[in-house]
């Protein structure tokens, strides 16, 4: 008994310790943004206050809820598109006969590989050339191709694991190939979907160098960026500012998160009692 | 309604090339009929079914339902599965994880945009008569593998297909569930009077279920007949030795020409080979086959007497299976009685018992 509390207690502490490993620097950002010094290590200085919040909402100079609305409209629009292309091609990919499959795939993972700045030149002449520079779809597109690999390998994986006799009792009950995908496979694969999704929305909402390169202003710029401007502003790094800013940018992505999670774990149950 | 299928072939072309599923399968359903097709697995068997229900497409050969032509590759014929009115129970169940189960049994009337009231009458009399009208709410994973069975049959039927086809439908339920849901099955395609074709791989259900029994091997059918016929009158070995409980005992024996017989040589045993039986003979050699339940351990009426040694005593609960040698031949028997291992008894069987095969 004694040896099973022990183990028990042992376990806790290092959960514990795991979870405050990850969550030091939240911890870091969200004390520093509500006092008045940045330095937590002198806490005698800390002094709490809404002041860094309340700057940066009230100076329309610093743009702060422009960056977070284009992240999350550039986010929230390639993470869609990325994950519905990939999964009309995972589909095809699990369900159809024809030559290649498995190379088409590697292939599509492959051209993920490559380095974003190697790419990042050209990328900036063919948006001049198309004059989208600053504006959404600049970051859209690229944001799109980057995020379709991916996700075309989670959907892949994911439908490949729902049962072929979904499909052959689907076909038998009078649907069409179209009406199968839309009635059965995009509800059961849900998780996946959301899972997809959710990965290609934080890869585009974190993008720095694309953001950086082939944005200029307000109307475009994403968070990110908008961070590393705050710097220099006023000549010195305003770090009350910046963590006030970071901790605002994440509300929204965190309330996704939440919210969608419970389809994910739900997912994992499901598949889970399957048979 | 009955259905036809003539010269029916299936070739998959994969990595490893050419490979052949069936090949020049020729069979007729009777209308209202319950067959069965029964083989190992691989034998494509499952294959025949999907090419009946119109999943995949035969390579060649014409399939008929009643007197229309719904596929044939001279003719490029074509219908698809939708316009077949067949319904399909799958091994496991395939039922919609993301519905109710109202909402699982209603998808195939959904899909012919039938009314909504119809629609709900409907379910509710196949949700009656195959009493899980209680279960209507619940979603498939909260249900258990015989009720899961119920609502696959159930969406099935709702429909009123004219041709009923069952994948393997029992082989995911536990052994007490398989013989009731076996009864059931039988029962409600007596009152349905639905043209039925089930596949398995498990002999005891092919001879409990089915009117006539399909044999199948190695993409080709092997005998089609009536449980019995299959059962007595094996038309080659694999039958003879996929039906039955435990498999029959096989020998292949020298023959030798005395007068104007011929005598097949087990050990110091000189069995006749009938006359039309004559053309099995190759080589000098013939295959005889004897069931273990035909070999009796009471000899006083048997033709053919030999003395086995008992080596292992298997119990089977009612009877004992005896594995035995006698000679560098191994012999199975079933019996009531009971022996101790390593004795010597005396075993016999009768010539009409007998089958007769080709040596390989």
């Amino acid at each position: 008994m004694r040896e099973e509390k022990l183990t028990k207690v042992l376990l806790i502490i290092a959960t514990l310790l795991a979870i405050f490993f990850c969550l030091f620097p939240f911890l870091y950002m969200l004390v520093i943004s509500f006092s008045k010094s940045w330095d937590i290590f002198s806490l005698v200085k800390l002094e709490f206050t809404f002041k860094n919040y309340t700057e940066i909402l009230k100076d329309p100079g610093f743009h702060c809820m422009d960056y977070i609305k284009n992240s999350l409209i550039i986010s929230g629009i390639s993470a869609f598109i990325s994950v519905f292309v990939a999964t009309m091609g995972a589909y095809a990919i699990s369900r159809f006969q024809f030559p290649f499959r498995f190379s088409i795939l590697l292939f599509i993972l492959a051209s993920s590989m490559f380095p974003q700045i190697s790419i990042v030149g050209f990328l900036f002449k063919v948006m001049v050339k198309l004059n989208l520079i600053n504006t959404y779809p600049a970051l859209i597109l690229p944001y799109i191709s980057w995020n379709i690999p991916i996700s075309l390998w989670i959907m892949t994986s994911y439908l490949s694991s729902i049962p072929k006799d979904l499909d052959k009792s689907a076909l038998l009950d009078g649907c069409s190939w179209f009406q199968i995908f839309i009635k059965i496979i995009l509800p059961v694969a849900k998780p996946g979907i959301i899972s997809a999704g959710l990965l290609s929305f934080l890869f585009s909402f974190n993008e720095f160098l694309f953001a950086l390169l082939l944005t200029v202003d307000y109307r475009a710029r994403t968070v990110p960026v908008g961070i590393v401007m705050f710097q220099g502003l006023h000549g010195e790094l305003p770090w009350g500012s910046i963590m006030a800013f970071t901790t605002l940018s994440l509300i929204p992505v965190f309330l996704i998160v939440i919210f969608f999670q419970k389809y994910i774990i739900h997912g994992v149950i499901r598949s889970g009692l399957k048979g | 309604m009955k259905v036809k299928l003539e010269n029916i072939s299936k070739t998959y072309f994969s990595l490893r090339g050419k490979v052949k599923a069936l090949s020049e399968i020729n069979l007729e359903i009777r209308d209202r009929e319950f067959l069965v097709i029964l083989g190992p697995s691989g034998c494509g068997k499952t294959t025949l079914l999907n090419l009946i229900a119109g999943i995949e497409k035969p390579s060649s050969g014409e399939i008929y339902f009643g007197e229309k032509l719904v596929f044939s590759d001279k003719k490029n014929v074509f219908v698809s599965p939708k316009e077949r009115n067949i319904a399909m129970v799958f091994q496991n169940y395939a039922l919609y994880p993301h519905m109710s189960v109202f909402e699982n049994i209603a998808f195939p009337l959904r899909i012919q945009k039938m009314d909504k009231n119809i629609i709900k009458k409907e379910v509710e009399k196949v949700a009656e008569m195959l009493n899980i009208k209680g279960l209507l709410q619940a979603r498939p994973y909260e249900l258990s593998g015989g009720e899961k069975q119920r609502v696959a049959i159930a969406r099935a039927l709702v429909r009123k297909p004219n041709l009923f086809l069952l994948d393997e439908p029992l082989s995911n339920l536990d052994a007490q569930l398989r013989l009731t849901a076996r009864t059931e099955l039988k029962t409600l395609q007596k009152n349905l009077k639905i043209t039925t074709i089930y596949v398995t791989h498990d002999q005891i259900e092919a001879m409990s279920l089915g009117e006539r029994i399909v044999v199948m091997n190695k993409g080709k059918i092997e005998q089609i007949g009536t449980p019995e016929e299959v059962y007595h009158k094996p038309e080659n070995l694999f039958v003879a030795k996929f039906i039955g409980t435990t498999p029959i005992n096989f020998f292949v024996v020298e023959v030798k020409s005395e007068q104007s017989n011929i005598y097949g040589y087990l050990g110091e045993l000189k069995i006749e080979v009938p006359e039309e039986k004559l053309h099995l003979v190759k080589d000098q050699k013939i295959g005889i086959g004897i069931r273990p339940e035909d070999i009796k351990t009471e000899v006083e009426k048997e033709d053919f007497i030999l003395t086995v040694k008992v080596n292992i005593i298997e119990s089977l609960g009612k009877e004992y299976l005896l594995h035995t040698t006698y000679k560098n031949y191994d012999i199975k028997i079933l019996t009531k009685n009971k022996f101790p291992e390593k004795s010597l008894i005396k075993a016999g069987f009768s010539k009409k018992n007998l089958y007769f095969f080709s040596p390989e």
